[in-house]
């Protein structure tokens, strides 16, 4: 077991990065923090969160996805496709999980299978999703859909309710990482996968269930979004997996050795939702952020990842 | 010794070709007009420059996910120059030095910083795009100076500008990997990077090199489209990414590095470009087009390790070099960066 004991490196970048936007876009306009738009900011992170959870264990294993944006793109335009033809709530959101997690197990077995490199092959996907969605649509987005499958994405509990559904998700795998034989697997492939291999641990189903989760919790993400905006497009979700990856990083999940975890991700995740938000808020254009938040999430990566390493070379 | 198998082995790639290009002119006869094939030639010319690049960091083991938007990048801001009445040339050089100074940035991050190759370069695809955007501010460029316009439309001795440019990169690429130490470095890097650095190869600023070269040659390929099409807009990367990733696959090289080259890259690209073309003359809609040219990259890969898995099996008595135990059990190897220790 590793010994905790306080050091400033071991608290995930993200954190840090939280602090001072609170501190930054406070000071800019106060309004930011008043509840209305911290609301504003839950209702944002929902969908976020969810795939981030699917990319925390994919990056534990030392893998990747990049295809989040198009399976979510597919999967909402499924279950939007699927409630307009009247088939009830019920059905429509089981298509779009099931179109995530179709989809995500295709990653999984090409790569498991196939033994293609996890970037090629979530590549590979994120054009044929987006393909797909595109040719089911027309290019057109599905609007209009019934006022409880809304109530999903816009309704309110306390917080809002697309939140506490990504909550759950969170808090769901927090117990299957932590609790079950499958979370030890996730953690020893990213460790040591050969190992684990020797171990007689059936590396490539379990590589193929971690991306099959990755592609379901896209078709959460989905529901989510599609849910919220009253609309789903083959390309609503264009580019959210770096946003995910970024969450994970900053979280503290390292790309080797299996390290890392949720609660980080949560921060992660916050931090980039805050982020988008504050630029809003403060007022910059919506052409000059694209650039700006991938600087400040590279950089930040970066720094995340000397801080880390430094911490390495002491704790051997 | 001329090795028999790899004869073959590069062979079938220019039978596929061939075979590729009968099925097209069948299909759709106005494939071999005359004109037809010079614009597929003009458009394979952009697609191996653009390729060339990323078969050199994938012969590292690393990936350069960023090319398609310095393309776009170097597109939008040299025509955003030329529009508010900068010289042409200047222009370009100061578009061909921004999308070299991005290369340089990825090749820093992880080559000093050490962050897998994949990541950084996504960054920087989301980086670059979004200062496309930025500059072209949602608008296309057009009608630029005669002299630029000879970049993409003009003819030297009878042979459009843009093949020119892609026979000079293409040989001095050729050159530089098979006839320098850099080259071998190179391969060796890719092979087997550990050994690569314990036996005194400068990893590092051959890593930084490569990621450069790379960033050029996206420019490079932008400014020529730009030439080409007399017009510049944030629009172009979208699908130039995809396509280039499957003809560096699709020409041999592999995606764990050490193996492949240039001429299977030229290859892999004419490929990719008659099937577009094949696709465009065939009215299909770039919708479905964007699904066939996911499908295509996995197929490749897929196609591509299979050759490999039937390669190893004859070869069982020499272990290759640069071979991994990870790959031969069939297990997916992170090809991240290339220095990890």
């Amino acid at each position: 077991m590793r010994h905790r004991r306080f050091d400033y490196r071991r608290i995930p970048g993200a954190a840090y990065i939280l602090v001072a936007q609170v501190i930054i876009f406070g000071l800019i306009d106060g309004r930011w923090l008043s509840p209305a738009n911290l609301l504003n900011v839950a209702y944002q992170m929902a969908p976020l969160l969810a795939v981030s959870v699917g990319a925390t264990v994919v990056i534990l294993t030392e893998g990747i996805d990049l295809s989040p944006g198009g399976i979510i793109g597919l999967a909402g335009v499924v279950a939007a496709m699927v409630l307009q033809s009247d088939m009830g709530i019920g059905l429509s959101i089981l298509s779009g999980l099931a179109t995530g997690a179709a989809i995500g197990a295709l990653n999984g077995l090409v790569i498991t299978v196939g033994g293609i490199p996890p970037f090629v092959a979530t590549l590979g996907t994120l054009g044929i999703t987006q393909g797909v969605g595109l040719v089911l649509t027309q290019g057109a987005s599905v609007a209009g859909l019934s006022s409880d499958f809304q109530y999903i994405g816009q309704g309110i509990i306390g917080l809002p309710v697309n939140f506490w559904i990504a909550l759950a998700v969170m808090a769901l795998f927090m117990v299957i990482l932590k609790r079950t034989s499958f979370g030890t697997y996730v953690y020893a492939m990213g460790g040591n996968r050969e190992a684990t291999a020797y171990a007689g641990i059936n590396v490539k189903g379990n590589l193929t269930l971690v991306y099959t989760i990755g592609g379901l919790l896209s078709g959460v993400a989905a529901i989510l979004m599609a849910a919220h905006d009253n609309a789903a497009h083959p390309r609503f979700a264009v580019g959210i997996e770096f946003d995910a990856i970024a969450a994970v990083i900053l979280g503290g999940t390292t790309f080797d050795k299996g390290r890392g975890g949720l609660w980080g991700t949560l921060v992660g995740v916050a931090t980039i939702a805050f982020l988008r938000n504050g630029l809003n808020f403060s007022g910059m254009h919506a052409t000059w952020q694209i650039p700006v938040i991938g600087i400040v999430i590279i950089g930040a990566i970066a720094v995340n990842e000397m801080m880390q390493r430094s911490l390495a070379r002491e704790v051997v | 010794m001329i090795d028999i198998r790899q004869l073959l082995f590069s062979l079938s790639r220019v039978l596929a070709l061939l075979v590729l290009c009968a099925a097209v002119a069948v299909v759709a006869p106005a494939f071999l007009s005359s004109q037809n094939l010079v614009n597929v030639l003009r458009q394979a010319s952009l697609m191996i420059i653009l390729a060339t690049g990323l078969t050199a960091v994938i012969l590292t083991g690393g990936i350069d996910l960023s090319v398609a938007s310095l393309l776009a990048l170097a597109a939008c801001f040299s025509g955003m120059l030329m529009t508010e009445g900068i010289p042409w040339y200047l222009a370009a050089l100061a578009a061909l030095g921004l999308t070299t100074f991005c290369g340089l940035i990825n090749g820093l991050m992880i080559a000093v910083v050490r962050l897998p190759a994949f990541i950084v370069t996504y960054g920087m695809l989301w980086i670059a795009q979004g200062f496309a955007v930025l500059v072209a501010s949602s608008e296309v460029f057009y009608g630029f100076p005669p002299p630029f316009l000879f970049l993409g439309r003009g003819y030297l001795f009878g042979i459009p500008m843009p093949i020119v440019f892609m026979t000079l990169v293409a040989a001095a690429a050729w050159t530089l990997l098979h006839r320098t130490p850099l080259g071998r470095e190179i391969y060796a890097m890719g092979a087997n990077p550990d050994a690569a650095r314990l036996s005194g190869i400068d990893v590092k600023t051959n890593l930084i090199k490569v990621y450069t070269a790379s960033g050029f040659l996206a420019g490079l390929a932008g400014l020529i489209l730009t030439a080409r099409m007399n017009a510049a807009s944030a629009e172009v990367s979208a699908d130039q990414l995809l396509p280039a990733v499957a003809a560096v696959v699709i020409g041999g090289t592999s995606l764990f590095g050490g193996e492949g080259g240039i001429r299977g890259t030229v290859v892999g690209s004419l490929i990719m470009t008659v099937l577009i073309n094949g696709m465009n003359l065939l009215n299909i809609s770039p919708f479905w087009q964007l699904t066939a040219q996911g499908t295509v990259v996995i197929v490749a890969v897929l196609l591509d390790q299979g050759a490999r898995a039937l390669e190893r099996r004859g070869e069982k008595r020499r272990p290759k070099v640069g071979s991994r135990p990870e790959a031969s059990v069939g297990l997916p190897v992170e090809p991240t960066s290339a220095v990890s220790n």
